[in-house]
């Protein structure tokens, strides 16, 4: 055996299953097309964001990387949804593209146990057995690599194409090669291979645009780091600019509509409802006479911009028309047009929640392959992928994160419960347990994980067990410290509470917003996050309780295991219908055979009458 | 819920027509083995299994020695096509007890379990052919004692209520989505003005607690109401429940304290089942009996759902008449007996009667109606207003209407969204705990078919 492990692909996915799977122990292979690509923001120039910044820190607190790039790389800083809320709300940042590409392909580099090997991957080995298992991989130039397990991560290479009006080339990323072969090969051993599509806007030269005329978007001043491990986010703040399309805009696209491949019929794959091009913007909301667009810059050591919001697979020069009449971009020169790109991927239905095959043993999917899109997506799936090989080989059972732990565990419960039929996107509102899910308590949720495994660094689990201790500590110290007449002199909003614990008066809004330090000074010889965390904690405890009520059906069939050899058929009453959606999936547990749609309630109430049989007999 | 409802896969029998003697009874059976056992203990059977849905056949049901019980009509179901969703037959046999307790127990006999009160209904639910709303309507369809009780059930049966549900969930949905909106994609994107969902909510939160009360009137359709009579001796109670009743049921005499017991019987007041009790008068007495029969007077106007208070015209109101009033505001004032001569003008609020000449019956009717469906609600009675009638509904559309409060009260007064959410997402799961599910998939649906959004 060659290698325990081999990650075929160099993208946030790949990046993260290498790097656990090394940092667990196993020698490692990392093999993509070019390891000058790796890590590369394929399109927006921004790590975070709503529920995705919840992903990122997740798996920064499981001991994955991608936080840590992300916090030396800021270039600017901005906590979105101040207002509606702790649990939903959520830091972006605008990350340097080439310096994030850099610093990944240096954390690789600096990991033992893991190589990074340029070739491309055209075809699996495996035995001959029933199922097959994975046995190494063969590459376009001949090579043929064993291992124990196999990670795909290939992200929008696989037969990836790319459009730009007429023009199309098998590309995976405009200029970078398509990866050709493992896609038919999957497709050939019986996978559900099918095709999706995404696109991106243009990239603008910045000295060409007037953005002292635009309306400018600076970072937040007071900033905070991904990772846990970091006290600070470094870096500058340079601005983002807003502008808007008009009816002019809407006007070129629209006369040259027939010219989108999309329209013409050329791309078949589905693209992602949630981040439309320009021209269906147009199309679908003929009502609106503006559309919002985000100029971003893409790094530091580059003049180039990002105009989010404009992605488009209209021909060049219909582009550069309509570009020119955005206000300020009168005079713009367009770097790179935008494009669309369709590409293989395997629906996830195929696989197991710990995101191997059930189809081939060995083999884990993860990323964009899986029909997610976007890079914390691809990331949290690949660390995912990266543990769960290791674990297995170990002979460890899987970590499989429930709803109501992770966001991750929302991801990857809804890739294989429900299959993707087009890209999936991580949203807050697809999380049931969202008030729990809050992205400052993501490594008192999951980095006892990291620690048990082994994937914790020493100083990780240092800094984790002194939080944890911080914490209750300033419970005790917020829970001991009464409110008392003393108190409500010297503000009136005190009146009310005396008596209580400063604890319990936190529930008061009043309370909760004022400098707990000055009341208990002893609190200030703890980081003031932690304290913040605290009073959140408090704070949302009745609603947690309301919401643990409300998904409390949710994790009673959660809880229910169903075994992955159940036979379906046997199961006389099951609807036909049923018996084939949960042949399909295997569900682990009655909570994931209720989320699969087709599978009607009156089938799970069945099957929750023989799980009880079973347990009376 | 007792595990043998979810044993569907027994095969069950049960007597659908009403025991008596009839000349035909209908015996039902179900289950998924239900027609290969009924072909066991039948006289035909291989023309029994040959049939599909819809068809019937003539034949025998064979008891345990082999001899006929009776000679039968057997119309076979196949599922999914059939009341239950499973196989199943409704047997015609002749009426007559001894008959139907022969093939009654030919069938235990073959096998068949003594179906649990709505156990077919059960699996109708149970196999998705109806939500849990007109589930319990058939129920009261059944049990319904008055004919408008009757088309009330019925009204919930075709769905009328799951529908009003339905309307009420798609407006909360489409405020989940509004603010799932905001959860998912920021104050950038996503605007602040919550001003419509509040005003929706709003509308949501008294329809809901519109259907709820709404339970009053259901309730009365379905388990009826308890009128009683109260007042001094004399003062014309017995002469009044006779009149209502349209027969001499009890004794009126000048004498008083003739009443010395309850009486009750059964009435329908426009379609709602109405027990009417004529009660012992009020007076100081000696007599240990018929102190008692006051004492239960006073017992039973305390638990009736409406009291009509009598009141001789001829004296007027005394300190214990306007005692027992202050001590039940609510009750029905009648001024009996105008008719007679030095008989005092009634004061505003009262009634005016005369169970002699049957002069305001028609208003204390309506009376009785108004407050047996609470008050004012004479307009429910139309039949196009849709109620609820199980305490269950009304429990969960007071929970729904409770969460859409706090929801209401968190976005005025700028609290955080994702609080709101979860009180939304309760009243959701309230009202969908009348009839069906609402998944977030729902909701993300909505929330992309009707924004335009970048990012
Ligand atoms: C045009 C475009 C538009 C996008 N738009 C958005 C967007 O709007 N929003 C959003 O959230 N995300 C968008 N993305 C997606 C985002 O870039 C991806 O979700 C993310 O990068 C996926 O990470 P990944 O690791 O799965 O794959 P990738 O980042 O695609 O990385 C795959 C890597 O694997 C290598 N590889 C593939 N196959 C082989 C092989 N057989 N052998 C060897 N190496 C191989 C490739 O060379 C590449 O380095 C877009 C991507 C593109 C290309
Ligand atoms: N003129 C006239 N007489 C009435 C009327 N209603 C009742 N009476 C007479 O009043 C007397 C008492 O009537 P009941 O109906 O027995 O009175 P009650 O309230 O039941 O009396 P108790 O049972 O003794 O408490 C009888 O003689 C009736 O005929 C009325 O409307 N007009
Ligand atoms: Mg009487």
């Amino acid at each position: 055996m060659d290698y325990d492990v081999i990650v075929i692909g160099g993208g946030h996915a790949g990046i993260e299953a290498s790097l656990a799977s090394a940092r667990l122990g196993a020698s490692t292979l990392l093999i993509t097309q070019n390891p000058d690509t790796i890590g590369k923001l394929s399109c927006n120039p921004s790590i975070g964001g709503l529920s995705k910044a919840n992903l990122a820190r997740e798996i920064d607190a499981l001991g994955g990387e991608m936080a840590l790039i992300t916090d030396q790389t800021s270039i600017q800083y901005r906590l979105l949804n101040r207002s509606r809320g702790p649990a939903v709300q959520a830091a972006r940042v605008q990350s340097d593209k080439s310096a994030y590409s850099i610093l990944a392909r240096k954390a690789l580099e600096a990991q033992p146990g893991l190589h990074i090997f340029m070739d491309t991957v055209d075809g699996l080995l495996c035995s001959q057995t029933v199922p097959p298992r994975v046995l190494g991989v063969s590459t376009v130039r001949g090579n043929k690599i064993s291992a124990k397990k196999v990670i795909i991560a290939s992200g929008t290479f696989m037969d990836g194409r790319i459009f730009i009006g007429e023009y199309h080339a098998w590309e995976g990323r405009l200029g970078e090669p398509t990866a050709l072969g493992l896609g038919s090969w999957l497709r050939k051993a019986g996978f559900p291979v099918g095709r999706m599509k995404t696109g991106t806007p243009a990239r603008i030269k910045a000295s060409s645009v007037d953005l002292d005329s635009l309306e400018k978007q600076a970072g937040d001043p007071d900033r905070m780091p991904f990772s846990f491990l970091n006290e600070e986010l470094p870096g500058p703040d340079i601005p983002c600019h807003i502008t808007f399309t008009n009816e002019r805009t809407h006007e070129i696209i629209r006369a040259n509509i027939g010219r989108s491949p999309l329209f013409s019929g050329e791309i078949t794959g589905k693209g992602p409802r949630y981040c439309p091009s320009i021209e269906d913007k147009v199309v679908k909301f003929p009502h609106r006479d503006k559309h919002q667009i985000f100029v971003e810059p893409e790094g530091q050591y580059t003049d180039e911009l990002y105009l989010n919001g404009m992605s488009s697979s209209l021909p060049e020069e219909v582009q550069r028309e309509f570009v020119k009449t955005l206000p300020g971009f009168e005079e713009a020169f367009m770097v790179r047009p935008g494009y669309a790109v369709e590409y293989d991927y395997v629906d996830p239905i195929d696989l197991h929640p710990s995101l191997e095959s059930r189809r081939m043993t060995s083999l884990y999917l993860a990323g964009q392959t899986n029909g997610s899109s976007g890079y914390e997506e691809a990331a949290a799936q690949g660390l995912m992928a990266g543990i769960n090989a290791v674990l297995s080989m170990r002979g460890e059972e899987p970590i499989i994160l429930s709803r109501s732990e992770a966001y991750i565990g929302v991801l990857i419960d809804d890739l294989v419960t429900l299959g993707a039929k087009e890209p999936y996107r991580m949203f807050t509102s697809r999380a049931e347990r969202r008030l729990s899910l809050r992205h400052d308590t993501a490594d008192r949720r999951l980095s006892p994980y990291a620690i048990k495994i082994g994937l914790a660094s020493p100083e990780r689990a240092e800094r984790f067990a002194k939080k944890t201790e911080g914490m209750s500590v300033i419970r005790e110290l917020l829970e001991q410290r009464k409110i008392t007449d003393a108190d409500s002199k010297e503000n009136a909003c005190f009146a009310p509470h005396i008596g209580e614990s400063l604890a319990f008066a936190l529930k008061d809004p009043k309370i909760a917003g004022l400098n707990l330090l000055e009341l208990e000074p002893a609190l200030s010889q703890w980081p003031l996050s932690l304290v913040e965390g605290l009073v959140l904690d408090i704070r949302y405890e009745g609603y947690i309780a309301k919401e643990a009520r409300l998904s409390a059906r949710l994790e009673k069939l959660d809880g229910a295991k169903l075994a992955q050899d159940f036979d379906y058929r046997q199961v006389a009453g099951l609807s036909s219908e049923s018996i084939e959606k949960l042949l399909a999936v295997q569900p682990l547990s009655l909570g994931q055979a209720s989320r699969i749609p087709g599978v009607r309630p009156s089938d799970i109430a069945l099957l929750a009458i023989r799980l009880n049989k079973k347990h009376d007999s | 819920m007792s595990s043998s409802y979810l044993d569907i896969d027994s095969d069950i029998v049960a007597l659908a027509s009403a025991r008596g003697h009839g000349a035909i009874a209908l015996v039902r059976i179900a289950g998924p083995s239900s027609i290969r056992r009924l072909s066991a203990i039948f006289s035909k059977p291989k023309s029994l299994l040959k049939l599909n849905g819809y068809q019937a056949v003539h034949g025998e049901v064979l008891g345990q020695d082999k001899s006929p019980a009776d000679e039968v009509v057997a119309l076979v179901f196949k599922a999914p096509n059939s009341y239950t969703g499973q196989d199943g037959a409704d047997i015609m046999c002749h009426g007559g007890s001894a008959t139907i307790e022969a093939v009654l127990s030919a069938l235990d006999f073959g096998g068949f379990r003594p179906a649990l009160p709505g156990e077919f209904t059960f699996r109708a639910f149970y196999n998705g052919k109806m939500d849990l709303a007109r589930a319990e309507a058939v129920n009261e369809l059944i049990v319904a004692r008055t004919s408008a009780a009757r088309a009330d059930a019925y009204a919930r049966l075709s769905g009328a209520l799951s529908k009003e549900l339905s309307v009420l969930k798609e407006g909360l949905v489409d405020t989940a989505a509004t603010l799932a909106l905001g959860m998912d994609y920021g104050e950038e994107e996503a605007g602040e003005d919550m001003k419509a969902e509040l005003e929706l909510l709003e509308k949501t939160r008294s329809a809901c607690l519109k259907l709820a009360s709404s339970y009053k009137v259901g309730k009365a359709f379905k388990d009826g109401v308890m009128v009683a009579l109260a007042g001094k001796t004399n003062a014309g109670k017995s002469s009044i429940f006779n009149r209502l009743l349209k027969e001499e049921r009890a004794i009126v005499s000048p004498v008083a304290g003739t009443t010395r017991d309850y009486i009750e019987a059964a009435l329908d007041l426009g379609g709602i089942p109405v027990s009417i009790v004529d009660t012992a008068g009020v007076r100081e007495s000696e007599d240990q009996v018929e102190a008692e029969g006051v004492r239960r007077s006073w017992l039973l106007a305390d638990s009736a759902d409406i009291v009509l208070y009598v009141v001789d015209a001829g004296l007027g109101l005394d300190a214990g008449d306007k005692e027992f009033l202050a001590a039940h505001p609510d009750a029905i004032k009648v001024w009996n007996k105008v008719d007679k001569e030095g008989a005092r003008k009634a004061p505003g609020s009262w009634l005016e009667f005369s169970a002699k000449q049957g002069y305001g019956e028609e208003t204390l009717v309506n009376a009785i109606q108004s407050a047996a469906l609470g008050g004012g609600q004479a307009a429910l009675l139309s039949g196009r207003e849709v109620r609820i009638g199980s305490a269950r509904h009304k429990a969960a559309l007071e929970k729904a209407a409770a969460s859409l409060e706090s929801a209401i009260a968190l976005l005025n007064s700028g609290g955080p969204l994702d609080m709101a959410a979860v009180d939304l997402a309760a009243a959701l799961d309230a009202l969908a705990e009348i009839s069906g599910e609402v998944s977030s998939e729902d909701i993300l649906d909505r929330l992309f078919s009707s924004f335009c959004v970048g990012k």
